[in-house]
């Protein structure tokens, strides 16, 4: 496989995933405020802003890995790209908003602009994502785009399954144990959409999984969701650990599935992808980046499971 | 019809200026906070804590902010810009792509600083990681500058052969980290951006000084410390923005010598080149201008038989806007004008004046910051316009790079409502969280 394109699709994961726990949060927090919200920001407040610049960091890697292909994207998905930058802005700001508010009724309203806002996002940056597989809606010859690119079968059914699956891994994450029955039917019926948009989808995913390679790897990601789920079931903290990467794994097997191609098979991504000089820094840069992010979100995550020193010191004395 | 390239320009410029105004805030405020911090815990001082804390607050809501704007920034240039950025995909995107480090850096640190107040048990810890914020929003500007400086001087690819048949050859991707207008750039917008922001945090706490309760001793002390270490900095940000902007300018003559020409109204080449203060271009010459023979190469060459570049040498379609030449003897007055209210305060403290009671003083602040911040989007403006009509100088134009999708105008205009909206609604959420989190509860003295 063509390791520009693995390196695309692994920020892409990284991103998606990041994004579909946070669109289970903004789900969960107009679901339930007073149930969800406070157990849920302790770990949102410090993530957001990592969501955010991983946003960037997808749309970067995008520019330095396929230059040739700008041009054509650029053009095609302008309305759409702006519209969701706009309400990133509103995500961001209102969330900054509420966390520092100090009214409960105040900061519920902020967090419900900030909900929907993320949901608005989300729910453009999917359908770009699911034209540029399926094509739906593009014009590539004309570079135009018309409103099936949002309301076509196959963007409904996956923003469908990423809504369910979202609700899902945001409840495990944060150990949702009440009603989780119905959790367990949720997440099934996300990938119930999901498998039924990819048959309605372009059919070289479908190739793809048929082969053997393909088939191996979608039954790994159900029987990794069905530990998942079980886990859950028997409320095991474990399962908190997992969702994250099983989300990244299911996204990245999903980009397997479509390579190498993009807009329905039009594009051969991989033709596009960069090449010479540059490509080799690009990757560099990718992957000593990547040591970086995880060095400090190592630091982050060491820090803020911290006691406070006053507790620690008092557990020593 | 009005050409979307139109709306393509207006909605970048008005996204750009308004962005800048956000990295002003937000590269200034973590060293603010860094200062107040390390002061704070040397000396045991609760005003420079207190300081460091509130801060720490408005620093984050603004960075909640600026990072949005900054995407949508990012967003602007792929979709306002497509081919521009399709050419520097393939020849100058490492500086970009190092920069979504440099605000991952940033942007995780933020989190580590705020959330481990009393989670780390050395003396200056807490106040280290504030260092790590600095170096994340200082490198995000380097690298974006690096871009600049590419498109001012672009280097790094077989040009003569792009402009020959469209092809992209010989590419030397580490060139862009080094053209022959980066470092200058670099470093004259470091010094500026902290210039421009240390005077907004200047103006606010002269702002606060006019209106704090006159009996209210201890929220006056606090406000004077506050404002002193702002005027500290204020003052070695000055030095630094006045002393990189005059070597940006004579770097002009050898690197950009069109826009060089355009800035000081050279109409031709010439040695004993005069100043030309004021005058514009009309009928082919230049009228209303004040001249002072000689100065211009004196400045320029370090001699008053020096040449210097004129526009003739240069095809006339591609001479910038020659208002560009106002911009700059604006520049250059508002700029003396900077250093000469330094001056002005040294006056007036030898006369006795008081520069951190006096009423009188602190609205002087506040029209420093107004003329500072002026300066900022000034410099910005004319740099951008005196490299017209080029996106990248000599091998592509800002047409040729444009969207020509009609959608870029309902977008240019939701862009500008929308900074319309948000801008004010940031100050007045910021009112809020300050009037609940009051300082004299922070300073402990309720």
């Amino acid at each position: 496989m063509n390791e520009i394109y693995l390196l695309n699709h692994a920020i892409f994961s990284a991103f998606l995933s990041l994004t579909i726990i946070e669109v289970g949060i903004s789900l969960l927090g107009l679901r339930n405020y007073k149930r969800y919200w406070n157990i849920m920001k302790p770990y949102l407040m410090p993530m957001w802003e990592i969501n955010g610049t991983f946003a960037v960091f997808y749309v970067v890697a995008f520019e330095a890995m396929y230059p040739s292909l700008l041009g054509l994207v650029g053009t095609i998905y302008i309305i759409p790209a702006l519209i969701a930058a706009l309400f990133f802005i509103l995500r961001n700001a209102f969330l900054a908003y509420s966390e520092y508010i100090g009214d409960d009724l105040r900061e519920r309203r902020l967090v419900r602009v900030y909900s929907i806002s993320t949901l608005v996002v989300a729910v453009l940056a999917l359908s770009i994502f699911t034209s540029s597989v399926s094509g739906s809606g593009i014009n590539i010859l004309a570079q135009s785009i018309s409103s099936s690119f949002i309301v076509n079968s196959f963007n409904i059914l996956a923003i469908a399954s990423v809504l369910l699956i979202a609700a899902f891994g945001a409840r495990v994450l944060f150990g949702f144990v009440e009603g989780r029955f119905w959790d367990m039917f949720f997440a099934a019926l996300g990938i119930i959409f999901m498998i039924t948009a990819v048959a309605l989808g372009p059919s070289y995913m479908l190739y793809n999984i048929k082969s053997a390679e393909g088939f191996s790897l979608f039954v790994f990601e159900i029987a990794f969701l069905f530990v998942i789920e079980v886990l859950h079931l028997l409320g095991k903290k474990s399962a908190r650990i997992l969702v994250i990467p099983w989300l990244f794994s299911a996204v990245m097997a999903f980009s397997i599935f479509q390579y190498p191609y993009m807009f329905g098979g039009q594009i051969n991504a991989v033709f596009y992808s960069t090449s010479g000089a540059i490509a080799g820094y690009v990757v560099f840069i990718t992957l000593a980046g990547f040591l970086i992010l995880a060095l400090s979100l190592g630091t982050l995550a060491y820090i803020t499971s911290r006691k406070p020193v006053s507790q620690r010191t008092r557990k020593k004395a | 019809m009005l050409s979307p390239v139109i709306f393509d320009r207006f909605d970048m410029g008005f996204s750009l200026a308004v962005h800048i105004l956000l990295v002003l805030i937000g590269m200034t405020l973590p060293i603010m906070i860094l200062l107040a911090e390390v002061i704070g815990t040397k000396f045991k001082d609760r005003y420079y804590l207190t300081l460091a804390r509130r801060l720490t607050l408005a620093f984050v809501v603004f960075f909640g902010i600026g990072t949005a704007s900054g995407t949508l920034v990012a967003a602007n240039l792929l979709f306002l810009w497509p081919k521009f950025m399709a050419l520097v995909g393939q020849v100058a995107i490492l500086p970009v792509y190092a920069e979504v480090f440099a605000f991952f850096i940033e942007a995780i640190f933020v989190g580590i600083y705020f959330y481990s107040g009393n989670k780390l048990k050395g003396k200056y810890s807490h106040a280290a990681l504030m260092v790590f914020i600095s170096i994340g929003a200082a490198l995000s500007a380097v690298f974006i500058t690096m871009l600049n400086a590419f498109m001012n001087t672009p280097v790094g690819f077989n040009i003569k052969a792009y402009l020959a048949n469209g092809v992209i050859t010989g590419v030397q991707p580490l060139s862009v980290f080094n053209t022959p207008s980066t470092w200058v750039e670099v470093f004259h917008v470091l010094a500026t951006s902290y210039f421009g922001g240390i005077f907004i945090l200047v103006a606010y706490f002269a702002y606060r000084l006019i209106n704090a309760d006159a009996r209210n001793e201890e929220v006056r002390i606090y406000y004077r410390k506050a404002l002193s270490l702002s005027l500290v900095v204020a003052l070695l940000a000055t030095l630094a923005a006045i002393g990189t902007g005059l070597v940006s300018i004579s770097s002009l003559y050898y690197v950009q010598p069109e826009k060089y020409a355009a800035i000081e109204l050279d109409l031709t080449p010439m040695s004993h080149a005069p100043e030309l203060i004021g005058g514009i271009y009309s009928n082919g010459r230049v009228i209303d201008s004040i001249s002072i023979p000689n100065l211009q190469s004196i400045l320029a060459t370090g001699s008053a038989n020096g040449s210097v570049p004129g526009l003739s040498e240069f095809p006339r379609d591609t001479w910038p806007p020659l208002f560009v030449h106002i911009m700059f003897d604006a520049m250059v007055f508002l700029g003396f004008a900077m250093g000469g209210f330094f001056v002005l305060l040294l006056l007036l403290k030898l006369l006795g004046v008081d520069l951190l009671r006096s009423k009188k003083v602190m609205y002087l602040y506040i029209l420093a910051a107004v003329v500072a911040v002026a300066l900022v989007e000034n410099g910005w403006v004319m740099s951008e316009i005196g490299r017209q009509p080029w996106i990248i100088y000599g091998v592509m134009t800002v047409s040729q790079a444009a969207n020509y999708s009609q959608a870029t105008i309902p977008i240019a205009i939701a862009v500008v409502l929308f900074y319309i909206f948000i801008f004010p609604a940031t100050v007045e959420i910021l009112k809020i969280i300050f009037s609940k989190r009051q300082l004299e509860d922070d300073l402990g003295i309720k």
